[in-house]
Formats: structure tokens, C-alpha cells, sequence
């Protein structure tokens, strides 16, 4: 009798643990929607088109970009926060969406931690520090001795108040001791316009915006964060070797599901992940695009990466006063 | 001259953003009450009649449409929608309503779902 | 000598089969999303994105760029026909077109809408091949001050823009200003006016706005005249310009491509400011005056060339310093990136087939939609005999499903209907829209750059005058003013006199 139980038991057990496996394997039988918060055309926008496109190929089923831009992102974020579970809906994610956002403000409409099921960071990108060529500048050690010896100067420009670019000015001036101007814009282009137009001086900005221009001489980088110089930009010298090795800032973009996505189906969606960044192709693409693929192996280093990015980011709002309200 | 009516928009402005506002809404004010001034001085016509019915009509059929795109599917809102704009109309004929009703939406469906691939929900509760 | 040979080059790629032909779905496709009202080029062309990896570079960013003036030309159909901006920057097509329109006249309007363009187009994409770098350098000059006196000098413009009363139209311009601002504050931060709704957060959309005053309210407002309204439309004259049209559209049409081309590179410019300061130029210019607002062809041939020019210089800091002036040309950017193209000052260097093949595909996109659209004004015309009760249906849908489709938000089309509300008392109120919509635009970009300019000068209001293109701004913009004002102010005086 107990004989018959027990075989019973175990026959259902194995058949409950093949099905959450089979179901995993037969995860994808619709298309899946990867949501971008921006509009299109920018890195994000490309990141996800990338990897969709190639893993539409490996699982043969489509992969289609969503863009749903609005309200510093928010917008597209919380739709999929709120989206069913399933594996379909997944969101295109990026520090200032998961971690910077919650430490900015006050009243999120939705929490990183706990509405979103990590799946896996895809790749990094580094700042580099740009400065319009007229300055009398050279390097990061004149830049901090210009703007010791002149504070509240020298001005930079952002993409807005509390985004990535400003924060990672911010960090800057916080590491080197240093005082700059924000000027926020509405983007980085208009930024970048009035960087070439001698209006502002300086701009920490992702690598790709002005790379065009630094190549062409109009404006000069000094420094690159992160430990080794871009192949896109050989002479651009690592902060570490300008003379400031304290000064690490990072950008990164990642895929998220919404929470509650059944676990197979989250280590599915990473390996899958993981397999279209292992190509060289798209690594290579990426990498001119002056962007490193840096996988986290688990989703659930995933998840902690995210914490830490979120307080790291909290301390540095806090001491330079950053207040977007709303 | 028209009697006009002044838009008191005097928000509560926040300092520093607020700053434009304020000022923007002060010459508003202002505006207005010239104009209102003008119009009670100086000679002249009446605002011309408000006619409620076409105008509750359209924008209630607009509401409406918005209000059940999401929810009931873009069949079901542009039947909505073109019935109850129709009714705006003086000559109310059931037959050609429908039916205008249902090539619209035989032809939204073709080229916005089919053509441009536009994400809009098509039948209740497809989301 | 060297122009002539970049220009053979770019002939050569424009003119291969394969790239004439996605050149045409551009154009097509764009010609048909810029008549649809609300859906507009940037939503197509990002649609179409995925389409355009498996093609060469020169191909993908020839579809994509067609699209996007191909929209200009098809916004200016239903801007005539019935009222609506299907773009942006048809809006001040409206005005007279629309009246043109309801005198019968309706295929004259189209038919200047085309070929103003067209010659808009073929000036611009000249200029491009010629001048393109010089002018982007003058783009690099204005700074924030410049940019400030520029909105002042808009503004004051805007008040000639409208055909009554002066101190309504400076009504109308505040509120308008006013409502540009509500969303969120580029130097704080700080959400304003938008009563913690989070699709409020980033502004009312210009199109929203534009749906509801002009296409809604017009609905409406027919709905009432009922009567008169058959009569209107029975009287379709010919389909062509007459001698004298013509003679009174040219120069328009010059005027509006001067200016479109240079207010297109300024980033932030672009098509739909070149249209309204096209129209206003052309209002103070022209000796037909009186007749702007009722039906004037300049009215159409001015804005449209104006639109179709800036288009196509918006082009131009993309291609020559890698910076988007707009969001369409940060797109473009992104399908370039797609196809590792580094956007920047080395393309014309390092690629100069993509960069004149672009250029002279341009100038063949403009031909195709001139002989592509002309031909079409007859059927579009005929579409104004349908009986009205079957046509506004299908516009409010179209508005309804356009609106849509830009954020997939229903709010958006509640906030229509709200301004098809305040259309229509407006309307009642004779006070008139096109004010409101310059100030709309204007607005935060003044309040923006006027705030910026004052950051960067640590508060010092004199840099409104050191700065020399603002100054010169200034000065304009005062002399404008004083015109307007100065005639108004004797009338007044006569007034007193006579009593």
C-alpha cells in the first residue's frame, strides 16, 4: 500500500517537475514584446532591436521593440510593471530607469526591487569627459586645477535634472573636490549643440553622442571611466591613468520582466540572452557603439547588481543636493 | 466687440519655475479684463448662440471612443463613436449609419491593424 | 566644378533601381501617414525601422527620409480639404487653405501646396549640396540668448498672424503660452501644472492641441451651419491655378523657401516654425493684406514652401555635425546606427556616396510626389462632394484612432475633445486659434532659453544685447511691434478726434 503511495508520489512529482521544465520548453509560443521607454533611434532603442533580432533567429519566434517614451521614462516602465507575468512582456531596462530613478524621487510609481523580476544586464557603457577645444585644457589634471582655481565656472550640460549625465558630473565634482554649473537641457543633443557652440564647456556624456565630433577634432575628450581605453577612441586616456582612479561611473542596460514571471522562464529569457551576446558580431557592434557587453550570470546577480547601483546612487544625490520634484 | 470673458488661470505657482507662470498669467488676467472692459464700453454683437446639441454630440462620441478603445476594441468603439456622432446630425438615417459604421471599420481594421501593424486592442478584452 | 561631380555621384546612387524604388514606398508612405491626422512620420518611420536592416545603408535612410517629407506634402491635403492638420506644421496651411477650400477653389490650394513645395524642395536640397557645412556653423552660433530673441521675435509676429483684434490675439498667444507649459521644467525638474497625472508629465502634444481646436471644433461648427454649408461646396472651379494666382503665389513661394531654409537648421526649428513665420512674413509683405485669413493663395504658397524647406535643412546638422535638430532626424540617427554608420563631420569625407546619394535622392523624392500628387487633387476634390454626414464621421475616427496611435494613451484623446470644447468657444468668442498655437510652441522654448541664457551669464540680463545675434533679434522684433502697434494707436487717436 505504502509501496503504491509512495510510487504514486513520486510519478506525480515527476511529472509536476517535468511540466514547470516542459513549460519552460515550450516557453515561447507567441511573439515576445521588448518595451523601450525611449523613443527610437537611441542606444537603448538599439540594444534591445539587437538582441531581439538575433533572438528571434535562435527561437524562432518574434521578437518585436515597442517604443513607449514619456515622462523620464516612467511611462513605458510602469506598463511593464504592470503587464502579465508571462514571459511576453519584457522591459528594456537601464541604470537610470532601475536604479536611478528610485533614488531620485520620492513618489515612484513603481519600485525596482519589487515590481520587476531581473533577468540579465546586457551591456555597459562608460562617460567620457568632453570639453569644448577652445578651453585652454589638456588633460584631467588641468581640468581640476582650472576648475579649482575658478569655481562654479566652468559650466556643463545635461540631459535634464536628475539624469545620468548630471549625475555622473556630479560624481565628478564630488570625487575631485571640484564645483561646476548644471545646465540642464531637454537631451543630450542640445547639449551637445551648445558644447560645439561654446556656450557651455564641459559635458559628461555616454561616449556615443559626441563620438563623431571628438573624432573629428571639434571637441576634446580628456578621460574615460572604467579600467580599460575604448577601441573606438585609442587615445582617450582611462581616468585611472589621467589621475583619477576614484572616479568610476557606469551606465548599463539590461532586460527585466515583471515580477512574478515564473523563474524557468526568467533563466530561459537569460540564457537566451546571454547566447545573442556571446556573438561576436554583436559584441563587435557594440562596441562601437562604444558599448562593453558585460553579462551578469544570474538573474539573481542581476537583482543584487540592482540594489547596489540604487544606494550607490542615493548617497551621491544626497550629497550634491539633487532635487528634481514630481 | 465681443462681451469676452477674462481666464483667470491663477495657478499656484512654485517659486523659481514658477516664476514665468506667474508673470504669464498676471498679463493674462489683465488681458482679459481689458477685453471684457472693451466689450462693455464700446458697442457691438453678441457672442454668437451656442448650439448644445451637435457640440455635446462630438465630443461625447470623442469621449466615448477614447473611453472604449482600450476596453471594449476598436470594432466596438468606432460603431460607438459613429452612431452617436451621426446623431449630431439632423437627418438621423439608422440604415446608412450602420452602415458607414461597419466599412469604417472594415477599413480601419485593413489598414491600421493590417497595414501599419498600429497596437490597438480590436475586440474586448484581447489585452 | 567639384559640386557638379559630388552631385553626378549622388545621381548615381539615387537613380540605381532599387534605391528609386524604396524611395517611392518613402514618399508614398509618408504622403498617406501625413494625410491620416495624428499619426505622423515619426511613428511611421520607426515602425518601418525593422524593415530597413536587411537593406543597404544609402537605401534605408533614402526610405526613411522620404517618408518624412513625403508627410509634409500629404498634410497639406486634408489642412485644405477639411480643416485638419495632418502634420504639425500644416496647421497654418489651415487658415487659408481651408477657406480657399470652402470658395471652390480647393484644387488651386492643393495645386500651389505641390508645386511650392516642390520648388521648395529642389531650392533646399541645392543648398544642402552647397552649403551645408558654412551653414551649419551658423546653426553652432546661437546660443541661448540668440534663441530667446528669436522666440520674442516669433511672438511679436504672432500677433500679426491673426486677422482681428490685436488685443484678443495677445490673449490668445498668453494662453497659448501658458498651456506650453504645463509638464515638466527643464531647469528644475519639477513637474508643473499637470495635476500628478503622469501622461501629463512631458506636455500636452502639439497635435493634441491641434485635433482638437481645428478638427474637432470645425466639426462642430458645421455641424450647426448646415445650411450654408451645402452651398459652399457645390462650387468646385477649376482645378488649376489661374494666370493671376500665379503671379501673386511666386513670389510667396520664395519667400516661404528663403526663410524655411534658413529657420530649418537651427536645431529646434525645423518645418513647423519656418511655416508660421512664413505665413506672418508674408501677411506684412504682401499687398493682398486684407485678404489673409479669408482665402489668400499667398497664405498657402508661403507656409507650405516654408514647411517643405525646413525639412529638408533640418537635414543638415545631422548630416554635417551628427546632431538631430528634431526628433525624426534623432531617428535617423538611430537607423544610421543601426547600420554603423558614425553620424558626424566625417561623413561627407568618409562617405561621400551616402551623403550625396542622400542628397540628390532628395531632390528625386520631391519630383515624385509633385508627379505623384498633382494627378491625386482631382480625386482629393471630389472627396469634398461626399455628403458631409458620412464625412465627419470618418474624420473624428481618423482623429480619434491618429491620436491614438501617438502614445497609445486614451487620455490624449480626452484632452482633444477638451480643446474641441475650447475650440468652439473660441470660435463663438471670435477669438482665433493660430495665436494660440505659435504661443503654444513658443512659449516654453522662450521661457527655456530665457531662463538658460540667465544661468549662463550668472544673472546678467545685459547679455540679451552683447550677444550680437540677439540683438539684432531684439531690434527686429521692436521694429515689428512698433508697426503693428503704431496704426492701431492713430486709429485710436483719430477716434477721439472724430468725437
Amino acid at each position: 500500500m505504502i509501496k503504491i503511495v509512495s510510487r504514486c508520489l513520486v510519478l506525480f512529482a515527476a511529472i509536476a517537475f517535468s511540466l514547470t521544465g516542459a513549460f519552460a520548453q515550450d516557453f515561447p509560443t507567441q511573439p515576445i514584446r521588448i518595451i523601450v521607454p525611449y523613443t527610437a533611434g537611441g542606444s537603448s532603442d538599439f540594444v534591445a532591436r539587437t538582441v531581439g533580432a538575433k533572438m528571434q533567429e535562435n527561437i524562432g519566434r518574434p521578437v518585436v521593440v515597442e517604443n513607449r517614451p514619456g515622462g523620464n521614462a516612467i511611462i513605458g516602465t510602469e506598463l511593464v510593471a504592470k503587464a502579465r507575468p508571462d514571459g511576453y512582456t519584457l522591459l528594456l531596462g537601464g541604470s537610470s530607469v532601475l536604479s536611478a530613478n528610485p533614488a531620485l524621487y520620492k513618489n515612484l510609481s513603481y519600485d525596482s526591487l519589487r515590481d520587476f523580476a531581473p533577468i540579465a544586464k546586457a551591456v555597459d557603457s562608460p562617460i567620457v569627459a568632453v570639453i569644448n577645444p577652445k578651453l585652454p585644457i589638456n588633460s584631467i589634471k588641468e581640468l581640476i586645477a582650472y576648475a579649482k582655481a575658478n569655481p562654479g565656472k566652468l559650466n556643463y550640460g545635461s540631459a535634464g535634472v536628475g539624469n545620468t549625465l548630471h549625475l555622473a558630473a556630479e560624481m565628478f565634482c564630488m570625487v575631485t573636490g571640484t564645483k561646476m554649473t548644471h545646465i540642464p537641457y531637454k537631451g543630450a543633443s542640445q547639449a551637445l549643440t551648445d558644447l560645439l557652440g561654446g556656450s557651455i564647456q564641459v559635458m559628461f556624456d555616454l561616449p556615443q553622442t559626441p563620438m563623431s565630433n571628438i573624432q573629428a577634432g571639434r571637441l576634446k575628450a580628456l578621460g574615460i571611466t572604467g579600467g580599460k581605453r575604448l577601441p573606438v577612441l585609442p587615445d582617450v586616456p582611462t581616468m585611472a591613468e589621467a589621475g583619477v582612479p576614484e572616479y568610476s561611473f557606469f551606465t548599463w542596460i539590461g532586460f527585466a520582466a515583471p515580477a512574478n514571471t515564473p523563474p524557468a522562464i526568467v533563466d530561459r529569457l537569460n540564457k537566451e540572452i546571454l547566447k545573442t551576446l556571446s556573438q561576436p558580431a554583436v559584441k563587435d557592434s557594440f562596441a562601437q557603439k562604444a558599448m562593453v557587453v558585460n553579462p551578469t550570470e544570474s538573474p539573481e546577480a542581476f537583482k543584487k547588481f540592482i540594489k547596489e547601483e540604487i544606494e550607490r546612487l542615493r548617497k551621491l544625490i544626497q550629497t550634491a543636493d539633487i532635487k528634481p520634484e514630481g | 466687440m465681443v462681451m469676452a470673458q477674462a481666464y483667470p488661470f491663477g495657478n499656484s505657482a512654485r517659486m523659481g519655475p514658477g516664476y514665468f507662470p506667474t508673470l504669464i498669467s498676471g498679463l493674462l488676467i489683465t488681458l482679459g479684463v481689458l477685453v471684457a472692459l472693451r466689450g462693455v464700453v464700446v458697442e457691438g454683437h453678441k457672442p454668437g448662440n451656442f448650439h448644445f446639441r451637435p457640440l455635446f454630440l462630438v465630443l461625447a462620441s470623442v469621449v466615448l471612443f477614447g473611453f472604449a478603445l482600450e476596453r471594449l476594441g476598436l470594432m466596438i468603439a468606432i460603431f460607438t463613436l459613429v452612431v452617436l456622432a451621426s446623431l449630431g446630425e439632423n437627418e438621423f438615417r439608422k440604415r446608412e449609419v450602420l452602415i458607414l459604421a461597419s466599412i469604417l471599420a472594415m477599413g480601419s481594421f485593413l489598414v491600421f491593424i493590417y497595414g501599419l501593424r498600429l497596437q490597438i486592442p480590436v475586440w474586448p478584452l484581447s489585452y | 566644378m567639384d559640386l557638379l561631380n559630388n552631385i553626378g555621384l549622388g545621381l548615381g546612387v539615387a537613380l540605381t533601381p532599387i534605391n528609386l524604388a524604396y524611395c517611392f514606398i518613402g514618399v508614398l508612405v509618408g504622403t498617406l501617414v501625413g494625410v491620416l491626422p495624428g499619426l505622423g512620420p515619426l511613428a511611421t518611420m520607426a515602425m518601418l525601422l525593422p524593415l530597413t536592416f536587411n537593406l543597404a545603408p544609402v537605401t534605408a535612410l533614402i526610405m526613411l527620409a522620404g517618408i518624412y517629407y513625403g508627410a509634409q506634402y500629404g498634410g497639406s491635403t486634408t489642412a485644405i480639404l477639411v480643416n485638419l492638420p495632418g502634420e504639425s506644421s500644416s496647421v497654418v496651411t489651415c487658415l487659408d487653405g481651408y477657406q480657399m477650400a470652402r470658395q471652390g477653389r480647393a484644387g488651386a490650394a492643393l495645386a500651389v501646396a505641390a508645386l511650392g513645395s516642390f520648388f521648395a524642395g529642389t531650392f533646399a536640397t541645392m543648398v544642402i549640396a552647397g552649403f551645408a557645412p558654412p551653414l551649419a556653423e551658423v546653426a553652432l552660433k546661437f546660443g541661448p540668448a540668440a534663441y530667446f530673441s528669436l522666440m520674442v521675435l516669433g511672438l511679436v509676429s504672432a500677433v500679426i498672424l491673426a486677422a482681428g483684434s490685436l488685443l484678443k490675439a495677445f490673449s490668445m498667444i498668453l494662453l497659448g503660452i501658458l498651456l506650453g507649459l504645463v509638464g515638466t521644467d527643464v531647469n528644475s525638474g519639477m513637474a508643473r501644472f499637470t495635476f500628478n497625472i503622469s501622461a501629463l508629465s512631458d506636455g500636452i502634444g502639439f497635435v493634441i492641441v491641434a485635433m482638437g481646436v481645428f478638427g474637432f471644433t470645425e466639426v462642430i461648427v458645421n455641424l450647426e451651419l448646415k445650411a450654408k454649408r451645402e452651398i459652399l461646396t457645390k462650387k468646385v472651379k477649376n482645378l488649376w491655378l489661374t494666370k493671376s494666382e500665379f503671379k501673386a503665389a511666386a513670389p510667396a513661394v520664395l519667400r516661404g523657401t528663403l526663410l524655411g531654409c534658413m529657420l530649418g537648421i537651427l536645431p529646434g526649428g525645423g518645418a513647423l516654425l519656418s511655416s508660421f513665420a512664413a505665413y506672418t512674413l508674408e501677411k506684412k509683405v504682401s499687398k493682398n493684406y486684407a485678404q489673409f485669413g479669408r482665402g489668400a493663395i499667398e497664405g498657402v504658397a508661403a507656409p507650405e514652401s516654408a514647411n517643405n524647406a525646413g525639412a529638408q535643412t533640418s537635414f543638415i546638422p545631422l548630416l554635417t555635425l551628427g546632431i538631430p535638430s528634431n526628433p525624426v532626424m534623432a531617428l535617423m540617427i538611430g537607423a544610421m546606427m543601426i547600420h554603423n554608420i558614425q553620424p558626424g563631420p566625417q561623413i561627407v569625407i568618409n562617405q561621400p556616396e551616402l551623403f550625396w546619394g542622400m542628397i540628390a535622392s532628395m531632390w528625386v523624392g520631391n519630383l515624385m510626389l509633385v508627379i505623384f500628387n498633382l494627378p491625386l487633387i482631382g480625386i482629393w476634390v471630389k472627396l469634398l462632394s461626399v455628403p458631409y454626414r458620412l464625412l465627419f464621421p470618418s474624420i473624428l475616427l481618423f482623429c480619434g484612432i491618429g491620436i491614438y496611435s501617438l502614445s497609445y494613451n486614451t487620455f490624449d484623446i480626452y484632452i482633444a475633445a477638451l480643446f474641441g470644447l475650447l475650440g468652439y468657444i473660441f470660435v463663438k468668442l471670435e477669438c482665433e486659434p493660430a495665436p494660440l498655437m505659435l504661443g503654444f510652441i513658443l512659449g516654453p522654448m522662450l521661457e527655456e532659453n530665457l531662463r538658460r541664457a540667465l544661468l549662463l551669464s550668472r544673472g546678467d540680463p545685459t547679455i540679451f544685447v552683447t550677444n550680437p545675434i540677439s540683438a539684432g533679434m531684439l531690434i527686429v522684433a521692436a521694429i515689428l511691434l512698433g508697426i503693428v502697434i503704431v496704426p492701431v494707436v492713430r486709429k485710436k487717436r483719430e477716434d477721439v478726434f472724430v468725437e
